[in-house]
């Protein structure tokens, strides 16, 4: 079993293999394309370091020598950025130190970029994958619901959640996940009706396998490479959707405030202190850019990895 | 002829799917709207509400609401907004040209960028000129609309003051004053379009390049514009026809915000509006005629196809 094409595929996103592992193709390539496929650019490179550096330090914020994001310091209000050593990024018109808020706000715009996926994930995949794999009167009910789903204006289904529910950091996760579940499914849907005709999924029959079996150990496996990378780029997808959100004065209520929050907040003021808006605009542009080169790079990698099949 | 009817009962499925979920969810919304309209008339007892309650049909049975609702919507009723009491059909007409406005310059203007850009890289591919375009387009995918709105705003109207910050001047008001008012926003929602589209176009004429009859035309000496405009450019155009349709609902969705920081009466206001004041007759309506726009246009996306390819055509 284990010697069929595709049954040996990882489940994990296609990170080139280290040595402990090496895939069977790879072992026999020349050493010189091997070391062309490992290389990672370095726009990618720089993307995990800003990722990985703004991760930590949202994670390490509550500790770090920096004032409380929420607290206001009245003897700097509206500090420029880089005037002031005890608030590097500047204050906002009420004095609170915008680099903590940037840090705070960072883990809740994350959270909701991170959390949101999963959810759509763990709904969206299987649910396409058993659409496609068995098709039928089954998969004519999903399409119709992920059809309509996206006929269905995404943020109109938001702001309603978002009132029904009373806007909060859960509820807004769980909504951005229910919105975003159609995408996966659709793509998860056509990505295994691809599999569900494929030699080894046939062998796996053979060999007495139940179709839950065969939907979780041959056919999720495969379409991990295709939804996996797309899931990544969602993260970035719901991070600017959340940001929407609270333009509209629905998203994460305060204190724990987002990076669209803090927009916000200084939306009113961006005729005399312009920076409010523009350091967590900046900030979250390059962590959304950063994203994108992490998921382009993935699913570069895994057109390769297909077309190696 | 089957093509069509496969297609018309698809719409009307999905027609009906999206009219139940507006309508239960637009009922799931906490708050109500008899309290509501009773607190504005200053009293709120509660024979008023009930009053009001029965007034609007709301204290029927959900099945006979939404059934009472259908029926007057085919009958081209969509009813009276619960806020000010004006047909529905008002309040649309008044904000759907501004928002059509801004959609029509924002699919205009994209397209006058993206498709040169595109035809001016392929011959070019990846030297200098394409990647420095695939970085832009990169870049342009990843902001926000909401950001970009907030940089014009603070370049065009803060800094240098060309124009308006925020507002909107209406065409009746003459045409250029009306488009100038529209010129921050309308970059605002291009930026994505522009990358969509150049990477679309981009990617579908690299195909079409590969095809035979292009080097026949190559061999019988046409010149690269000749081949990339008189005979590439049309067959490539089927992908970007599809983008350009879907992104007629993607605008008319993700316009909101852009509509909310840049202050345009549009539909994006008037739907958060409605939200905000529970005026359920006026969001059913809206969320209708999104489902509508998205179906019509991906029916015309279809009928352009059929146009443009031969092979479409006869496979239906």
């Amino acid at each position: 079993m284990s010697n069929l094409p595709g049954t040996t595929t990882v489940v994990t996103p296609p990170v080139p293999s280290s040595a402990t592992t090496p895939a069977p193709q790879a072992a026999k390539a020349p050493k010189a394309a091997r070391s062309r496929r490992r290389r990672i650019p370095v726009t990618v490179r720089i993307s995990f370091g800003w990722l990985g550096l703004v991760i930590v330090l949202a994670l390490l914020q509550p500790f770090l020598p920096l004032p409380d994001p929420a607290a206001s310091d009245y003897t700097s209000v509206r500090t420029p950025p880089f005037a002031n050593v005890a608030h590097i990024l500047g204050t906002d018109q009420l004095g609170r130190d915008l680099l903590a808020r940037v840090l705070s706000g960072a883990s809740v715009s994350l959270a909701v970029g991170i959390g949101s996926t999963l959810i759509a994930l763990l709904l969206g995949a299987p649910l396409g994958a058993a659409a496609g794999y068995f098709g039928g009167a089954w998969d004519r009910v999903v399409s119709w619901f992920n059809d309509v789903m996206l006929a269905f204006p995404s943020l109109i289904a938001l702001i309603a959640l978002a009132t029904f529910l009373g806007p909060s950091l859960p509820t807004i996760i769980v909504g951005m996940g229910l919105v975003a579940t159609p995408l996966v499914s659709r793509l998860a849907r056509s990505s295994a009706m691809g599999y569900a005709q494929r030699d080894f999924v046939a062998a796996a029959k053979v060999g007495g396998a139940g179709s839950a079996r065969i939907l979780a150990r041959e056919i999720l496996p495969n379409i991990a490479l295709v939804v996996i990378p797309f899931a990544i780029t969602m993260v970035a997808l719901s991070i600017t959707a959340e940001g929407a959100l609270s333009f509209l004065g629905l998203g994460v209520p305060p204190p724990t405030t987002s990076w669209g929050g803090i927009m916000n907040d200084g939306r009113g003021e961006l005729r005399t202190l312009p920076y409010i808006v523009f350091v967590p605009a900046v900030v979250m542009c390059m962590t959304l850019l950063a994203i994108s080169f992490v998921a382009d790079w993935m699913n570069r990698l895994s057109d390769n990895r297909e077309s190696r099949v | 002829m089957k093509f069509f009817l496969s297609k018309l009962t698809h719409l009307i499925v999905v027609f009906f799917g999206i009219s139940v979920l507006t309508f239960l969810l637009i009922r799931a919304l906490p708050g109500d709207p008899a309290l509501a309209l009773a607190a504005q008339s200053g009293a709120a007892d509660p024979q008023l509400i009930a009053e009001i309650r029965s007034d609007l049909g709301l204290d029927l049975p959900l099945w006979q609401q939404y059934a009472t609702w259908m029926l007057n919507i085919l009958q081209g009723n969509f009813g009276e907004s619960y806020r000010n009491n004006q047909p529905v059909v008002t309040g649309i007409l008044n904000s759907l040209p501004v928002t059509a406005h801004l959609v029509f310059m924002a699919q205009v203007v994209s397209l006058a960028i993206a498709v040169p850009v595109a035809l001016y890289v392929v011959p070019r591919r990846d030297g200098w000129l394409d990647r420095t375009v695939a970085v832009i387009v990169f870049a342009l995918q990843a902001i926000p609309n909401y950001v970009l709105a907030m940089v014009g705003i603070s370049i065009f109207a803060v800094a240098l003051g060309w124009l308006p910050a925020v507002g909107y001047t209406p065409l009746s008001q003459g045409v250029w004053d009306s488009t100038a008012s529209l010129i921050l926003p309308t970059i605002a929602v291009s930026g994505l379009l522009v990358a969509v589209y150049i990477r679309v176009l981009r990617e579908s004429t690299i195909e079409t390049l590969r095809m035979d009859y292009i080097l026949v035309g190559r061999s019988l000496g046409y010149s690269r514009r000749q081949l990339l405009w008189n005979f590439a450019l049309k067959p490539s155009l089927p992908p970007l026809v599809t983008v350009v349709g879907l992104h007629v609902g993607v605008l008319l969705g993700g316009a909101v915000v852009v509509e909310v920081i840049s202050g345009l009466p549009g539909i994006g206001t008037l739907l958060l509006n409605a939200i905000n004041n529970r005026d359920y007759t006026t969001v059913q309506a809206l969320v209708l005629l999104f489902a509508v726009v998205f179906v019509v246009v991906n029916f015309i996306t279809d009928l352009i196809h059929m146009a443009i390819d031969p092979r479409v055509r006869e496979t239906s």
